[in-house]
């Protein structure tokens, strides 16, 4: 029997369908994997306000975030995210900028692969978009900004799209990752070949490209003009990285990035790319090992003049670090974990306790 | 504005909301509306071609107005070649000009004489070969005084630029638009609700099925050279729904948006790849153009009530013109040649007065013999491997790499693994999320083959349409392509 409408039914379906469609993005921002990482892309971003002191900030993909915000002194505060590229950069310290801060240096990463390809589009394009929205920013809408403000509604996130497409074709093939603390110590138990191998394969991959697009350059300009408006002292850092892993970026690339820090006007480079060549120093061939982060904030301290680190890095000096509460919640022997284990410990806990 | 973009999803419901506003005023003020709206929507692509939809509409307008104070014959056939002319003459400058001089100077090469020509690389207008034609068909019916010329200057605008068929069709008769533009509209609900059901259906086409499928056609098609003739096959499969996704959920689209309100477009597409041969797939896909084809092109040529000859003559004229007409492009010219050349057997079979036996595709019918289902299978995937070739030439960017895909896939690499090639391009993925959209459109259009579009599903009940909507809902949701937007393919021509 054929089914008939009238504007009454017609509404009340819209209504319906209306409300159906919003628990069912409640559902999906609450339960996704994915949005759980948005939730803490957010948290740190929006973790710098616990620091309102703060006069140095830190900026860049998981070559920065590796420099947790729990080594840092008050003073200093890290909003580097895993997979950012230079357009996630800008649109967080554009909106932090806008915000009242005492902020007088940019730590910005100088790393060769945020000009490559693989930089051209990150996985955390939509958690930053609503800084670019928020700030009314006059660059970073690729498809529009009425297209920037649909994919902040969960259901119509492409991101989120894609998340699940690659879920879903892990299931099929039934493909698991390694945690990162599995990762760093089989890592460094590879014999010197196999890690060496992994490392030029995997600089290989993240250097393709580099200076091949313009985009990455204007982003860096952008930063760096955004910043000297602010009257920010802008000091770009190269980070650690195994040898193998930099083999890759060509003499005529290097240069390529060398020059687009001068057109930027930045002078000031601390370059720490070859800085330690002992594996201890490393957890995987271009991130930091606790031995290495430690060595690295003591490197730039000594360059800069400035403290950086956190006196003790377990003390709760900071009111609120998560190793401060670990250490006050957790069995004195758990501490000594690697960093990615004590975060996961936290996690635990802090279930356990709500 | 594209369909499947955030801007249409914003842009539609205010148009629609304001034209049920100012149809409390008159027919007149909707039309108004609707003008400005479809210019507004026109002009968001690239507002300086608004001057050439203006002025195209305008000469139409007058032409129609002097064709109707025009009593001799001689007259009226000047009056309608100029119009002819004005309007073919935009159309051939925009989309042929670089095409005829580059091949002329291509051509004086071949035989030694070298020619110098300027290529003047002008930018195509979206639509307008769509908005050309519709607009044609309006001096035509009135020179035939099938229709009485449109005095009032806002209507004919309208007709000419309504934005849901505007830019991709379907190429809507004079006769059947200006009428409904005429009269006051009526939006029932259920209009309303079928609309919005067959957007949805269009959603589904474009998004999940045209775009997905579109990520492993330029992989395989960008690479056909290295690839065997089983990797090009399928990369040819996946075009063939890519562009009936892409074509056949704007036509979705575009019905939909128009019946919000109040309009009743042309059905573009009626289930084409089930055609049990190459003159039913001809009637099932693309039919606003079709039809066009066969009553603005066949017919004048004299159509099928002539010599054998003769007939053959005008099925190749038409079908070539028709591939013409899709671009300025040899391939394109070839593909429309190949399918008047796959209609041949079609001609010669009714000419001996035995004409092709279409069985019906009914379960009613199918069920009646085993082999007579078996082989009306045979012959859908005979007919759609035919297409399937002819597609080749349509995607290709040269007739050079077309003859090499066909030779591939008649060649005996054919046979060839293709599962490492695809995993080395990773494609798997791709066509794993495309095959299984495919395989939703497939079995949803079998379902509800005797429907306007699939999810016209009013008469199901209560579960099984629900189902349906939310199946459909969901699928858009989860599994739409996500790259930057990808243009309907037919918007180049």
């Amino acid at each position: 029997m054929r089914a008939h409408n009238s504007w009454r039914t017609v509404i009340i379906k819209g209504i319906l369908g209306t409300v159906v469609f919003a628990l069912a993005n409640v559902i999906t921002y609450e339960s996704s994997s994915y949005f759980q990482r948005a939730h803490d892309y957010r948290l740190v971003v929006s973790n710098f306000f616990t620091r309102p002191h703060a006069k140095a900030i830190f900026v860049g993909d998981s070559h920065v975030a590796q420099l947790d915000n729990d080594y840092l002194d008050v003073d200093a505060y890290n909003v580097g995210f895993g997979g950012d590229s230079l357009r996630e950069v800008y649109a967080k310290l554009r909106y932090l900028l806008l915000q009242p801060n005492e902020l007088d240096t940019l730590f910005l990463t100088a790393d060769a692969h945020m000009f490559g390809t693989g930089r051209l589009q990150s996985s955390n394009g939509a958690f930053a978009d609503q800084y670019l929205l928020r700030t009314g920013s006059p660059y970073g809408f690729g498809r529009g900004w009425l297209a920037t403000a649909f994919n902040l509604v969960p259901l119509f996130n492409d991101d989120f799209v894609q998340y699940l497409k690659v879920r879903l074709s892990q299931t099929v093939k039934r493909t698991r990752s390694d945690t990162s603390d599995e990762e760093e110590t089989r890592w460094q138990r590879l014999p010197q070949a196999e890690r060496a191998r992994l490392a030029r394969e995997g600089g290989e991959m993240d250097h393709a490209g580099i200076a091949s697009h313009p985009e990455p350059f204007e982003w860096y300009a952008r930063i760096v003009a955004l910043a000297r408006a602010h009257g920010l002292r802008v000091i770009a850092i190269r980070y650690p990285a195994t040898a193998e892993y930099l083999e890759s970026v060509t003499p005529a690339q290097a240069a390529a990035v060398d020059r687009a820090l001068a057109a930027a006007g930045v002078t000031e480079v601390l370059d720490f790319r070859y800085a330690f060549s002992d594996v201890s120093y490393f957890k995987d061939p271009d991130h930091l090992s606790n031995r290495g982060i430690d060595a690295l904030l003591r490197l730039i301290e000594t360059r800069t003049r400035r403290k950086l680190r956190n006196g003790d890095p377990l003390s709760d000096r900071n009111g609120g670090g998560i190793l401060g509460r670990l250490h006050a919640l957790v069995p004195s022997s758990c501490v000594h974990l690697p960093l990615a284990r004590r975060r996961q410990v936290s996690c635990e806990h802090r279930q356990t306790l709500s | 504005m594209l369909f499947h973009t955030a801007n249409y999803a914003v842009f539609l419901p205010i148009v629609w909301l304001v034209y049920l506003l100012v149809g409390r005023v008159s027919v007149r003020s909707q039309n108004f509306l609707l003008l400005v709206a479809s210019y507004f929507f026109y002009g968001w692509w690239d507002w300086r071609f608004l001057g050439l939809i203006a002025f195209s509409s305008l000469v139409d307008y007058v032409v129609g107005l002097a064709l109707d104070r025009a009593r001799e014959n001689r007259k009226r056939r000047l009056i309608l070649f100029a119009s002819f002319g004005v309007n073919l003459g935009i159309l051939g400058f925009f989309k042929y000009y670089d095409f005829f001089i580059t091949s002329l100077i291509d051509a004086a090469a071949t035989i030694g004489i070298e020619l110098h020509a300027p290529a003047l690389r002008i930018i195509l207008p979206v639509g307008l070969s769509f908005y050309t034609f519709q607009a044609l068909t309006y001096t035509v019916g009135v020179y035939r005084r099938q229709l009485p010329p449109e005095r009032d200057p806002i209507t004919f605008f309208a007709y000419v630029a309504f934005f849901p068929q505007l830019v991709a069709g379907p190429i809507e008769r004079a006769a059947h638009m200006l009428p409904q533009f005429n009269r006051p509209r009526h939006i029932s609900a259920d209009d309303f609700a079928s609309g919005l059901r067959q957007i949805t259906w269009g959603l589904f086409c474009k998004l999940v099925v045209a775009d997905n499928c579109a990520i492993v056609v330029n992989s395989i098609f960008d690479a056909h050279r290295y690839l065997p003739g089983s990797v090009v096959l399928i990369g040819a499969f996946f075009f063939a729904f890519q562009i009936y996704g892409d074509f056949s959920g704007y036509s979705h689209i575009a019905l939909g948006s128009a019946r919000l309100f109040g309009f009743e477009l042309m059905q573009n597409f009626a289930t084409p790849y089930f055609s049990q041969s190459i003159p039913e797939f001809w009637r099932r896909w693309h039919i606003s153009l079709s039809t066009w084809f066969r009553d603005f092109v066949f017919i004048p040529l004299g159509g099928s009530r002539v010599g054998t000859l003769r007939y053959v003559f005008n099925i190749l004229v038409t079908f070539t013109v028709s591939g013409l007409w899709h671009g300025a492009n040899w391939t394109f010219v070839i593909w429309g040649f190949l399918n008047g050349l796959y209609y041949l057997p079609h001609i010669v079979l009714t000419r001996l007065r035995k004409p092709v036996p279409v069985f019906s595709t009914t379960p009613a019918g199918a069920s009646r013999a085993i082999g007579r289902s078996a082989l009306i299978v045979v012959r859908v995937l005979f007919t759609f491997f035919l297409t399937l070739l002819a597609w080749i030439f349509f995607r290709a960017k040269t007739v050079h790499s077309a003859f090499l895909m066909v030779g591939s896939i008649l060649s005996k690499s054919l046979m060839t693994n293709p599962l490492p090639l695809l995993r080395a391009l990773e494609l798997r993925n791709s066509i794993m999320f495309a095959g299984a959209a495919i395989a939703v459109l497939v079995a949803v259009e079998f379902v509800q083959r005797d429907k306007g579009f699939a999810l016209q599903v009013e008469s199901r009940p209560f579960v099984a349409r629900w189902g349906a909507y939310a199946g459909v809902i969901a699928l858009i949701l989860c599994f739409r392509y996500t790259g930057s937007a990808l243009d309907f393919i037919y918007f180049q021509f």
